[in-house]
């Protein structure tokens, strides 16, 4: 165990003040920690990863607690047994402090006892949610539940392994694809190579330029040869058109100068000259008629005024009169309000004499200012009352306490003398603790007993299957197998010898085909032909020698003939017909010899290797024999050595894992040995401490019962203990108790002594303070304080009638004043109104006034009439005198005395001015024709022209300008074109901005090149590791996965299998146990995927804690897709699991942890809620 | 007081490398014309200063432009200097020998060239000034041309102009090689060199100095560029170097390890720019933009690359007024997480960690870029060296990151 979570404290985390969840209650169990939506499940689990590896940037759990103030803190037990007890605060630095130093220290610390592990590690591969969980299962869907990858996702917890492979691929097809256009790299290499054209394009030559610089000076030269002769052409054209422009105007302006002589004698009038004459003849009716009217409007004004009138003295006073009647209304009211304030004062009076005579009957308002208290002396009083009430309150619960205390003691008394005394109890102490050191003594008995039968069992069963040898154990034991050595030994020879047997055997089969090939050759060769050898022929030559020896003889020395000789010829009839065919035949053989010499050699050197082979052939059989024997006489001496055993031995070989087996059988024995003597230790060590623990409990005066067993009686010996314990606990508890009473009682006597004492002092400032007010000095607080209110009230009522009193004389004096002005007004204006009372008089003179104000009124109107109209009357009277002297001057300008003959002078003066206009107009234009040259010798040079002439050389002028001007649009189109074309050539080059840009691609390029190379390699990386893992893992992965899906799903499956699918890839399938058939990922319901995932990530960390030893396991509610059955099924893996590991369950689903309670024993279970 | 200018390796419209367009990069003209105006503030600086001679020793063009214009617009300028009476005494160097151009263009009339055939002396007696100097025949020009320059002209101040490498120099190709005592003992007042790109002062007495270019192309040629103006006073020589470029390369490199987000990584970077931008006058900087630090955005920066460059540019143009231009960013970040531990696990991430430690070479992977590499054939797009390493130290960052990163996938 690397490490566990011991206990875990979110003191201000979330929702979470000082919420703590202690993990040390179980062992080896599962933790199940329960909280509902809200509840703060997510937060816990944050808070958790955030106390190992240090709180997020930013966070999200300081709603409660300011971020500053965030802090977890917990243990964690380390493998070498020492507690790490750690807080981890919400700061940048110094954010772990130990707890037990009160120092910091560094994350690295930490990191080394979680293994290394990073946070992201820790989250992937020691936590698992239902996220992760879905995540995972659609990963492995996405591979189609490729093997490696879905081993490789599910045990490293990399559930994003499939987003990786394809975003390493998405970034490598956005940045290269052998046929797409648009990845960067393609596109790059486009726009470089269009780039570099482009360079090319816009880079010329020195030579190009040169050229067309020489080509655009030759066409600039033509074109100003052309302007040339273009301006003297325009000149010619503009002075012959002048002059035959002006010929006309000429002509006409020598009219118009004879009909100006002819006008001479009438005068130039202004061109207003006829309106001014009509205006002034029509304002002269106009004045005349005016002046009639206005004097008759005026006369009736006159008529008008004489009839009104108004008094001028009453007018002055208007002021006065109008406040005399807006004041009439004060007047009025202050009258009533008088006698309606009398009276209550009158009320007031009467009621404060009776009230007077309620508190004391010595006391009327005339002395009562005596009695009125200062603001000192009432202050001291409220302070008085202030004091009594508390040394009242005071008094009381003291008494109260004293009580309280005193029953306290006497309670407590009576219990303690009713508790009995405890006996001594070291000796059954110290029995209790061998028999604790022992630990469960019975336990062990009987596991040590169970174990030795089971071994005994195991023995006698493979001593029964072991075969070759039958009896019991004790002689099994004495059993002396031959040595190790020796058995090799004879393995060793027998091998060796079969080898080499075979070896014999081989080479004699290859020897006998050997010749049987060498006689097949030789019949070839021999075959139709009966070949001859230089022997028979040596033998053929003898038998025709030895027929000639006969012939001679018989011939010359008339002998016989030789009978051996003629034997070889039986068939021929004489003597002379055997020697023939002797002679034929050595001859036939001695020529065949020749003409076949080469199949004849052949032949025979076949025939001797044939023989040589033979040999040979003999020689290996005689080897073989020997070896055989020497075979024969290894196995006997291998079965003398088992003789003594009386075993029929098998080969070296089988005897050799059959003498294994023994071993093993004996080992076996030796163990069972052991355990026999470890039986008969606890047996001992039980029934000693029996005896001890017996004497030890009674001498407690306790009675054991005869037959008691040993845990029955260690467990009486801890009641009894415990029992004793706990009276003497209880004794002390009491006794300290009473202490505490005793001592309280005395101090709450001593307090009432000192309230009394108080009580006294109070009662000697009171008398003094109450004197002033008459008042005995027994009397209580509340009495003296009811006298004194009584005594406020009565003041303040006098008061309030003072204050009206007052009021009253003011208004008085208001109303006479008031009576007064009206009088003396009354007497100045109207004294008519003398015997009036106040309100009508001022009411009559109101009147009054007003009448005056009309008639004044209407009179000042008819007067600004009247002086309007009159200034009127001497402006019409102005203006008709003007008008008559206008038309005066008129006549005077005209040169006549009667204007009605006015209009015929007009109508001569206008046509005279029209004719004069002309010719102006006439000499304008031949000064513009003039074109600066004096006009006189102009119109004199325009006389001299002949019409005819001029228009013919204009003409011809004409058509010279339109041809030179075409010709030189020409030039300017075609300088405009070689200009641009040398402007490409201007020391501005394109080219090398250009170049720029195309070096800077260049660069993007490259480094998209190298970055394309790093994905294509990291993705390469990633499949081969992918690869490594599942060849190194997939056995003991998959087999513990197995089970854990097994489990899971209720045995509905049997397990999971490596198989592959239709391409022959390797991929995952899940057993059905209905029909063993193997079904792919896809084929699989969303739970049971969900359950093969969840089985294969508790599979490889069954492993990884194999290997590596563990680290807490934190489950985030993965259930979710599981019905009841299989929940419950998981959580009981998890609990076995977490035999292993520790498992830290959460969730927010309250029927699991139901289910976790039913399904998983207690004692492997936890739960905690938050 | 006499005095001239010292100028080489101006390479007109050669142009400046490496500088992708995008969204928000300064004006383009000025990037595309700064060859040219750093020649412009060479001849407004000697007519302002009245300077009377002005030496050019070697690569006015690169060898392989093809573009006439430039040769008219130098003329153009040559021209100007011509105008106001001022000489000019040019060596043609490696790349001018390469260009056509050179030997097609008419310079004006006070604008004089060294042969190449073998070492001259151009005496100004107006100026008391003798200037000697060879031209390149041809670019693989690799004889020590020192050796036969000829004798100093008493009673003058002597200048010798040399476009060569002095020997052991490393980076460059060793053009007519020679050593600084060969220089030395010619007994001239001044070694006017070319060729190096850097200013440098190799010897005091006589004085040999490298101007360096006048204008920045690449990324390996950053800080300030211009060329050297040398006055005498009574027998005493001082010299100074004048600024002309009007766009500066730079290197900016940030420490981003306090770094949690990606505005925290612009953050520190425009910290360090606006530090290197103080002394840039407001010229037009073309910016490399590295990365360092272990962090733990390294993940994020690894896998977007394109979002990093983009915020990089932004705050670039925010920083430098629109005077920056981003030319490239390189992240050299390391993760936080500490991959040890989890590569001795037996977990499918230990696996693919070990198979990483594993893999020596791009090559184990057998991945196939037959199609990349017929693509690029012929673009000048060079196919990096397959067995880099580094390549592979690249893909396995993004693939760590991407899979310890979930927030990203």
């Amino acid at each position: 165990m690397l490490m566990k979570i011991n206990a875990f404290h979110m003191l201000a985390f979330g929702p979470f003040t000082d919420k703590g969840i202690d993990f040390s209650g179980i062992e080896n169990g599962l933790h199940v920690i329960y909280g509902e939506n809200e509840a703060g499940k997510s937060s816990s689990l944050r808070a958790l990863i955030a106390w190992l590896y240090g709180f997020e940037h930013r966070v999200v759990d300081d709603w409660l607690h300011s971020t500053n103030k965030l802090a977890v803190s917990g243990a964690l037990a380390l493998n070498d047994g020492g507690l790490l007890r750690f807080t981890r605060y919400k700061r940048r630095k110094n954010d772990l402090i130990n707890d037990d130093s009160g120092q910091p220290f560094e994350q690295s610390v930490l990191n080394r006892f979680l293994a290394g592990k990073t946070k992201a590690d820790f989250e992937n591969a020691y936590g698992i949610s239902h996220d992760s969980l879905r995540h995972g299962v659609e990963s492995v869907l996405i591979s189609g539940g490729e093997l490696g990858q879905t081993l490789f996702t599910a045990t490293s917890g990399l559930n994003v392994l499939k987003n990786v492979l394809t975003k390493l691929e998405e970034k490598q097809a956005k940045l290269f694809s052998p046929r797409a256009h648009k990845a960067d790299i393609n596109a790059g290499i486009t726009l470089l190579a269009e780039q570099r054209k482009k360079i090319r394009q816009v880079s010329t030559s020195h030579i190009q330029w040169k050229k067309m610089k020489k080509e655009l000076v030759h066409l600039e030269d033509r074109k100003l040869e052309i302007e040339t002769r273009l301006a003297d052409l325009n000149r010619t054209i503009g002075t012959g058109t002048r002059h035959r422009d002006a010929l006309n105007h000429v002509t006409r302006l020598q009219q118009v100068e004879e009909e100006l002589d002819r006008l001479v004698s009438i005068p130039e009038l202004s061109d207003d000259f006829p309106q001014q004459r009509i205006q002034a003849q029509a304002g002269i009716k106009q004045s005349q008629q005016a002046q009639e009217t206005l004097l008759a409007e005026l006369e009736e004004i006159a008529k008008q005024m004489s009839t009104l009138s108004f008094d001028e003295t009453i007018l002055a006073n208007q002021e006065l009169i109008d406040a005399l009647a807006g004041n009439i209304a004060v007047f009025t009211k202050e009258s009533a309000d008088s006698k309606m304030l009398r009276a209550k004062i009158h009320q007031t009076h009467r009621d404060v004499e009776a009230g007077l005579k309620l508190v004391n009957s010595d006391l009327n308002i005339a002395t009562i200012d005596q009695l009125r208290l200062s603001k000192p002396a009432r202050n001291k009083l409220q302070k008085l009352i202030g004091q009594h009430t508390r040394l009242a309150q005071s008094i009381e619960s003291s008494d109260k306490d004293l009580k309280t205390v005193s029953n306290k003691l006497k309670t407590i008394a009576t219990q303690l003398s009713q508790t009995g005394q405890p006996g001594k109890t070291a000796e059954l102490q110290s029995c209790l603790e061998r028999a604790s050191e022992q630990g469960n003594l019975e336990l062990r008995l009987s596991e040590v007993q169970a174990e030795k039968a089971l071994m005994r069992t195991r023995i006698d069963k493979e001593l029964a299957a072991l075969g070759l040898w039958h009896g019991d154990l004790e002689s099994f034991e004495k059993l002396a197998i031959p040595p190790d050595e020796s058995m090799r030994r004879f393995a060793d020879r027998l091998v060796e010898l079969g080898q080499r047997l075979s070896a014999l055997e081989k080479e004699i089969q290859r020897n006998s085909k050997d010749i049987g090939d060498k006689q097949r050759e030789h019949d070839e060769v021999t075959r139709n032909k009966d070949l001859p050898n230089p022997e028979d022929l040596q033998t053929q030559r003898g038998l025709r020698d030895q027929g000639w020896r006969s012939v001679r003889s018989v011939w010359l020395e008339g002998g016989q003939a030789d009978q051996g000789f003629l034997a070889h010829f039986p068939e021929q009839a004489g003597l002379a017909d055997a020697y023939e065919k002797s002679v034929h035949d050595a001859d036939d053989t001695a020529d065949m010899l020749r003409t076949e010499a080469q199949d004849i050699a052949i032949a025979q050197t076949l025939r001797n290797q044939i023989v040589e082979l033979e040999k040979t052939h003999q020689t290996i059989e005689q080897q073989r024999d020997s070896l055989k024997q020497h075979h024969q006489d290894t196995l006997g001496q291998w079965q003398e050595l088992w003789q003594p055993l009386g075993i029929s031995a098998l080969s070296p070989a089988e005897m050799i894992e059959w003498s294994g087996r023994v071993v093993q059988i004996k080992h076996g024995a030796a163990d069972y040995h052991e355990k026999a003597s470890r039986q008969q230790q606890l047996e001992n060590a039980i029934k000693l401490i029996h005896a001890d623990m017996t004497v030890a409990v009674n001498r407690l005066a306790i009675n054991v019962p005869e037959m008691i067993s040993y845990s029955g009686l260690v467990d009486l010996a801890k009641r009894t203990l415990k029992e004793n314990e706990e009276l003497a606990r209880q004794r002390k508890e009491f006794k300290l108790h009473i202490q505490q009473l005793e001592d309280r009682k005395l101090e709450v006597q001593q307090k009432i002594e000192e309230i009394e004492e108080q009580k006294r002092l109070w009662s000697e400032q009171w008398a003094s303070a109450i004197s002033p007010i008459k008042l005995p000095a027994a009397s209580q607080p509340d009495d003296v304080m009811e006298y004194i209110d009584a005594l406020d009230d009565v003041f303040n009522k006098l008061n309030d009638a003072k204050a009206i009193q007052q009021r009253v004389d003011a208004m008085d004096r208001n109303r006479k004043a008031f009576q007064e002005a009206v009088q003396d007004a009354s007497d100045r204006l109207a004294p008519q109104l003398n015997s009036l009372e106040v309100e009508k008089a001022v009411a009559t003179l109101k009147g009054i006034l007003a009448e005056n104000l009309q008639h004044r009124q209407q009179y000042k109107l008819l007067e600004a009439d009247q002086r309007k109209k009159t200034d009127q009357l001497s402006e019409a009277k102005e203006k008709l005198a003007g008008n008559q002297e206008i038309l005066r001057q008129l006549c005077a300008e005209a040169s006549i005395s009667d204007p009605d003959l006015l209009p015929e002078v007009e109508r001569q003066s206008r046509h005279k001015s029209i004719v004069s206009k002309d010719a102006a107009a006439i000499k304008d234009r031949l000064a513009e024709l003039a074109a600066g040259q004096a006009l006189p010798a102009f119109i004199e040079n325009v006389r001299q022209q002949d019409p005819d002439t001029l228009t013919a050389e204009l003409e011809k002028a004409e058509t010279d300008k339109a041809d030179l001007t075409k010709e030189r649009e020409d030039l300017v189109a075609h300088i405009a074109v070689a200009k641009s074309e040398l402007d490409r050539f201007d020391i501005q080059s394109q080219a090398a901005s250009l170049a720029v840009e195309a070096d800077g691609l260049a660069g993007k390029i490259q480094s998209d090149v190298t970055y394309y190379i790093q994905l294509r390699m990291a993705s390469a990386v990633l499949a081969k590791a992918i690869e490594r893992y599942r060849k190194h893992n997939e056995s003991p992965v998959l087999e513990s996965a197995s089970k854990y899906f097994r489990t899971m799903t209720r045995e509905s499956f049997t397990g999971l299998k490596a198989d592959f699918n239709e391409k022959g890839e390797p991929v995952l399938k899940a057993i059905r146990s209905m029909d063993d058939t193997a079904l792919s990922i896809d084929a699989l319901s969303d739970g049971t995927r969900d359950q093969m995932f969840l089985a294969l990530r508790l599979g490889g960390l069954s492993r990884h804690i194999e290997n590596s030893g563990s680290v807490p396991f934190i489950v985030d509610d993965v259930l979710v897709h599981f019905d009841d059955e299989r929940s419950s099924a998981a959580l009981l893996a998890l609990a076995g699991l977490a035999e292993k590991t520790q498992i830290i369950f959460f969730t927010h689903h309250k029927h699991l942890v139901e289910l976790a309670e039913k399904a998983v024993p207690k004692q492997s279970l936890c739960t905690y809620f938050l | 007081m006499a005095s001239f200018i010292h100028a080489s390796d101006l390479h007109l419209d050669s142009p400046l490398q490496g500088l992708e367009t995008y969204e928000g990069a300064p004006d383009i003209e000025e990037i595309r014309g700064a060859t040219r105006q750093s020649l412009m503030n060479l001849v407004d600086f000697m007519l302002t200063e009245q300077v009377p001679l002005l030496v050019i020793v070697g690569d006015l063009y690169d060898g392989d432009w093809p573009d006439f214009s430039t040769g008219l617009f130098f003329a153009q300028q040559m021209q100007r200097l011509s105008a106001a009476g001022i000489h000019v005494a040019i060596v043609w160097g490696n790349h001018d020998a390469q260009n056509k151009m050179t030997k097609t263009l008419v310079m004006p009339e006070h604008v004089k060239i060294f042969p190449a055939r073998k070492p001259e002396t151009f005496v100004y007696n107006d100026i008391r000034m003798a200037v000697h100097g060879q031209s390149y025949a041809t670019a693989e020009t690799f004889q020590n041309l020192a050796l036969d320059y000829p004798q100093p002209r008493a009673g003058m101040l002597n200048i010798g102009l040399l476009h060569c490498l002095i020997s052991g120099s490393m980076g460059h190709l060793p053009y007519a090689p020679c050593t600084l005592d060969d220089l030395a003992s010619k007994g001239y007042n001044y070694w006017a060199l070319g060729h190096v790109h850097d200013y440098k002062v190799l010897r005091e007495n006589p004085s040999i100095i490298y101007p360096g270019c006048c204008q920045g192309r690449h990324i390996k040629e950053t800080g300030p560029k211009g060329c050297v103006l040398v006055e005498e006073d009574n027998g005493v020589l001082s010299h100074e170097f004048i600024r002309l470029d009007s766009v500066q390369w730079m290197t900016v490199t940030a420490d981003i390890s306090a770094a949690e987000t990606m505005g925290q990584v612009t953050d520190i970077f425009a910290q360090a720019l606006e530090a290197q931008l103080a002394g840039t006058d407001g010229r037009l900087c073309c910016i490399r933009a590295i990365l360092r630090g272990r962090t733990p955005v390294h993940g994020h920066l690894v896998i977007h690359p394109e979002e990093l460059t983009a915020n990089i540019r932004a705050v670039a143009a925010d920083v430098s007024r629109q005077r920056g231009w981003v030319e490239k960013v390189r992240v050299e970040t390391q993760s936080i997480v500490d991959l040890e531990d989890l590569a001795q696990s037996d977990t499918p991430q230990g696996e693919l960690l070990r198979y990483l430690q594993e893999l020596d070479s791009p090559a184990d992977l057998e991945v196939d870029h037959t199609a990349l590499k017929s693509k690029l054939a012929g673009s000048g797009i060079d196919f990096p060296m397959e067995n880099d390493t580094d390549l592979l130290v690249g893909a396995k960052d993004i693939l760590i990151s991407m899979l310890t990163d979930t927030t990203d996938t």
